[in-house]
């Protein structure tokens, strides 16, 4: 079980955790139309390292400063429920069809996923009181977001922010994932 | 297994995001925003209990 707090009041900072976040799949001209597709989380956390985020406000609030800090995106990963997650079912609502996603078996392999031994997925519990349901976060599935777009609605979706050791322990095994070596 | 319960209203997201359509826009997904708010009513209010949705939309270009 991990621990969360209210974060940082004034800025974006890594190990937030925001809700209602869209990712915008593509906008398309077509004939006099604009077609906009995009996925709506109900939860995200900020993967993008805290000194990143740190200077980027900090020359973003200043006016005798260049924009060399100034960030263009946030990475972010989908956190989804951990009971969807083993039945394959959390992404159906995206691809419209049932059991879209290989299931993971409750015994073995959802036991080795929940002491997050398998380098895809970060298992974590929220203390009670939370209103926090256990949640997988994918790392396959990270992506960006505008920096202004999150910015602008930050107060609305934060939710909380998971405390420093815990927030530590996701950025490396993140890192891990990224510089992973698939051998044959 | 989703279990009714809408004595919270914590979680909303239907009330949070801005994606009303307005006369001019028109979704084309196969679910209205009718639908998916009635399904955010009968499951879980728990944050993390909801499943991430696709939406489309399609909205005519006005130039000015």
């Amino acid at each position: 079980m991990i621990k969360v707090d209210d974060g940082n009041q004034t800025r974006i900072s890594q190990g937030d955790i925001y809700k209602n976040i869209e990712y915008i799949e593509y906008a398309h001209e077509i004939d006099g139309y604009i077609e906009i597709s995009k996925i709506i989380f109900p939860l995200v956390v900020v993967l993008t390292q805290d000194c990143d985020l740190e200077q980027d406000f900090k020359f973003r609030e200043a006016t005798d400063k260049t924009k060399d800090k100034i960030l263009f995106s946030v990475l972010v990963a989908p956190m989804y429920n951990a009971d969807s997650v083993f039945d394959g079912t959390h992404l159906d609502d995206v691809y419209e069809q049932e059991k879209s996603m290989e299931p993971i078996s409750r015994k073995t392999p959802g036991k080795f996923l929940k002491q997050n031994e398998r380098c895809r997925y970060h298992y974590l519990e929220f203390p009670e009181g939370t209103q926090l349901a256990p949640i997988i976060i994918d790392f396959k599935h990270y992506f960006s977001i505008n920096i202004n777009q999150l910015i602008s609605c930050r107060k609305d979706h934060f939710v909380y922010r998971m405390s420093e050791l815990y927030r530590e322990d996701l950025s490396l095994r993140f890192a891990n994932f990224l510089s992973r070596i698939g051998l044959p | 297994m989703h279990k009714t319960n809408t004595a919270s209203s914590e979680y909303r997201p239907s009330e949070s995001t801005d994606y009303e359509p307005s006369e001019s826009t028109e979704i084309i997904a196969s679910k209205t925003e009718q639908e998916i708010s009635a399904e955010v009513d009968i499951e879980d209010s728990l944050y993390g209990k909801d499943r991430p949705r696709r939406i489309k939309i399609r909205r005519k270009i006005v130039y000015d």
